[in-house]
């Protein structure tokens, strides 16, 4: 009997031919990848678009039938968070005033590079986005929405896109504290748009709606940055810790353009 | 025949990852989307006649794909759909027939 008949040599070749073409897909992968992003683009930007739109729309069906409370409970917040913006609208004014007259230096502003989501990973928390040419981006690079709220970090940069770690994505944690509260934390992402913020002792008060803020302290995101608002909270008297789930301010299905802090 | 059993199946596949990775994300359901590319791959392989293989070149044209558009190395998704492809391919020569596939 032959070891190597004809049929398995055949197969054998197959196999060496197709691990060299993994072995070369893998050593010009930021080429093939940027290649392929940049001729994909335009009909991604189109279905993304798309679908951005239609479930927007499929949103608005199913939201048609909230409850009348509901509607009366999100006007009453938006009065409260109106006047509560009058006020820090003034105290503003007031600080720039200060500044002014005490000479200080003005808050550094951001310098920021505008992007545009082409695509998100199917089966990880990472978005595609497309950058210019002329913009630096560089690993580890901050992200947010025009609120400036938090979205991710650059994890892999191409020539003309760059791909985005989300802040829920299972490999990112980075120090969070509650706004209002002396309470700090470490948020840490669970994949598929979770996230829990960890080490906060279980004698702390942690209430659904408390809003969490970067403290800057892993050194990649600046402090202060809206991260997310608590959806959960669980105490469990034999952990030390408590379990508080926590929802991103983004909704990845709305997203189209973002920024990175350069 | 090139074009109906390569040309077209691979254009197939490149779109399938395409709206995969940019129209689903928008109806996930708890974070879970269809993996479009994958399910073709896995269909095609269960109804090939026995004696035909492009569903297995199929599954590794899938596999590229759907690695370009991810963030893992390449190769991941590659050996993913070429093993289910293959293991589709010996469970269904060895065990399963559907009758009305078969040529009388």
């Amino acid at each position: 009997m032959k070891i190597f008949s004809p049929k398995r040599k055949k197969f054998i070749a197959f196999v060496i031919a197709l691990l060299v073409l993994v072995v070369f897909l893998n050593f010009g992968q930021k080429t093939i990848r940027d290649f392929v992003y940049s001729a994909s683009f335009p009909a991604q930007k189109v279905l993304w678009q798309g679908g951005k739109e239609i479930s927007g729309f499929l949103g608005q069906l199913i939201s048609i039938r909230r409850s009348e409370k509901e509607i009366e409970r999100l006007r009453a917040q938006n009065s409260g968070l109106l006047s509560e913006l009058i006020y820090l609208r003034q105290i503003k004014e007031e600080n720039d005033f200060l500044r002014k007259s005490l000479n200080l230096t003005q808050p550094l502003d951001l310098n920021l590079a505008l992007t545009e989501v082409a695509g998100k990973d199917i089966g990880q928390d990472f978005i595609t986005v497309s950058v210019k040419t002329s913009d630096i981006l560089r690993k580890n690079m901050p992200v947010i929405t025009n609120e400036n709220f938090l979205v991710g970090k650059v994890s892999e940069v191409f020539p003309h896109f760059a791909k985005i770690a989300l802040i829920s994505h299972e490999g990112i944690s980075f120090g969070a504290k509650l706004h209002g509260k002396d309470i700090e934390g470490v948020i840490k992402g669970e994949n598929r748009g979770k996230m829990i913020l960890d080490l906060v002792p279980q004698d702390k008060e942690v209430l659904e709606g408390d809003v969490l803020l970067t403290t800057g302290l892993e050194g990649i995101f600046p402090p202060g940055i809206p991260a997310g608002q608590v959806e959960r909270v669980q105490k469990n008297d034999v952990e030390p810790f408590q379990r508080i789930e926590v929802k991103t301010f983004f909704d990845i299905t709305k997203l189209q353009f973002l920024f990175v802090i350069k | 025949m090139v074009i109906k059993k390569i040309i077209l199946p691979v254009i197939s596949l490149y779109l399938l990852v395409l709206v995969q990775s940019s129209f689903l994300p928008h109806f996930s359901i708890k974070g879970f989307a269809l993996n479009a590319a994958l399910v073709f791959v896995i269909l095609w392989n269960i109804f090939e006649p026995e004696k035909k293989y492009y569903g297995i070149l199929y599954a590794l044209i899938g596999g590229i794909f759907l690695d370009i558009f991810s963030s893992r190395p390449i190769g991941f998704n590659i050996l993913l759909a070429g093993v289910s492809a293959l293991f589709l391919k010996f469970i269904f020569r060895q065990y399963v027939r559907f009758p009305f596939f078969q040529k009388s």
